[in-house]
């Protein structure tokens, strides 16, 4: 059977847009949510580019996300059984974690040797909980975008197919894009309704309800933005040599020339 | 087209660097794995232009800024032969927004890159210049821009690299 499951690490903007999904993420009240809220301590990682320190970033477990919205939905005891767990899978993945994010985005997670191990020990606490199913409101993915719309192809809680046309910036907030699974959550907040997503991943549940993990159609890891660009620094980029500069004037001689316009 | 303003990049350009985009995201499995991009020197080119620290003193990076979101970048770096100066285009490419509709942007670099290669050199009293450009064999439009505007295939070749050169005066 195939189940979506959650990309198992947030951004600290998520753990506090589950908790106030009407304002923008800041510091301050992120602050005041670790004080006061079910969310986990999460993992501050000094980013690095270039060999230097490019500021700090903080990633929690998606299940201090979900703790969250688990204690809004009224499930106080599985928020805190969530917020648990999910420090405790940041206290066992904290070193490698660390050392992967401070090169790496959260979307390049899935190139870690790790993540496979991350993914299945957070569907078994999802497991054990059990009650993702009652606070998700559909599963899916994100067929396609244009200008302005994300169209999602899901399916509900309850089997039913459905099409929702989100803000883009939605999804492009969270990193989504056109064919990647996605969890959509709805809720009340006041008087209105509140639609949001999850970065999702499917994988195969089998009948013991263990997972398995295989990547049938990548059976290498691709490269990293940064190892791209200094492939192609080192490539198509590259200061010609002596020899070539000598080599491509010598074949240029004589050859006809194109009359440019010098600027005014 | 709309109107292009030609800058130079700065550090204040930094910012429209990062988030340039010139091509599709790297397809996923379902599981969320990234796959091969289907056009790798694309993604090559992007992943290049986003790590770029304007200014580099050897480089001239050349900004196509419409209603100032970048439009289109060039960059290009100046070696000196004893006969003659040759500018060697590092990274041309234009924003999504502005591809498919002709190459009018992609264009319009182009002879923005040529005007300053020359003004540039017949400041310094040279008359003449090699321009050279590494072009990826797959790049069918790359490799019309280049004919359009008088390159020639030339000089070496590697598995997936062919350099196109052209003789310019003013």
């Amino acid at each position: 059977m195939i189940k979506t499951l959650p990309q198992p690490i947030v951004e600290w903007t998520t753990v506090l847009e589950s908790s106030e999904p009407l304002k923008d993420a800041s510091r301050a009240r992120y602050r005041t949510l670790l004080k006061h809220g079910v969310a986990s301590n999460g993992l501050t990682v000094a980013v690095r580019g270039k060999g230097r320190l490019a500021g700090k970033r903080t990633f929690h477990s998606v299940l201090a996300a979900l703790a969250i919205r688990a204690e809004k939905a009224g499930d106080t005891t599985g928020a805190a059984y969530l917020s648990n767990e999910a420090s405790r899978l940041e206290g066992h993945y904290a070193i490698l974690l660390t050392d992967f994010l401070a090169r790496h985005t959260t979307e390049d997670l899935p190139d870690a040797d790790f993540y496979a191990r991350l993914v299945k020990d957070t569907s078994e606490a999802l497991r054990q909980w059990g009650r993702l199913p009652d606070l998700v409101f559909a599963s899916g993915l994100l067929a396609e975008t244009d200008q302005d719309s994300a169209h999602i192809e899901a399916v509900t809680r309850d089997g039913k197919a459905i099409e929702l046309l989100l803000p883009r910036l939605l999804t492009e907030e969270r990193g989504i894009t056109a064919g990647d699974p996605v969890l959509v959550f709805r809720r009340f907040v006041g008087h209105a309704a509140v639609v949001d997503v999850l970065p999702a991943l499917t994988v195969k549940e089998t009948e013991s309800g263990e997972i398995e993990m295989t990547w049938p159609e990548a059976t290498e890891s691709q490269p990293t933005e940064a190892q791209v660009a200094k492939r192609y620094e080192e490539g198509p980029a590259a200061l010609l040599t002596d020899f070539d500069l000598e080599r491509l004037v010598d074949a240029a001689r004589g050859k006809p020339a194109r009359r440019i316009k010098i600027l005014a | 087209m709309p109107k292009t303003a030609w800058v130079d990049a700065d550090k204040n350009h930094r910012p429209l660097f990062a988030s340039f985009t010139c091509t599709i995201p790297r397809p996923r499995t379902a599981h969320g794995r990234t796959l091969a991009h289907p056009k790798p020197w694309e993604y090559e080119v992007q992943a290049y232009i986003r790590q770029l620290k304007p200014p580099v003193q050897r480089d001239v990076t050349l900004l196509g800024l419409i209603d100032g979101a970048l439009g289109s970048v060039a960059q290009f770096v100046y070696q000196m032969h004893p006969e003659m100066p040759v500018a060697l285009i590092r990274v041309a490419a234009v924003s999504v927004e502005y591809r498919g509709q002709g190459g009018q942007l992609a264009d319009a670099t182009m002879e923005a890159l040529l005007s300053r290669v020359a003004t540039d050199l017949d400041a310094h009293g040279r008359g003449q210049a090699l321009v050279v450009a590494r072009v990826n064999l797959s790049n069918t439009p790359s490799q019309a821009l280049m004919t359009r505007h008088g390159f020639m295939p030339d000089g070496g070749r590697t598995d997936a690299l062919q350099e196109w050169t052209m003789l310019i005066d003013w």
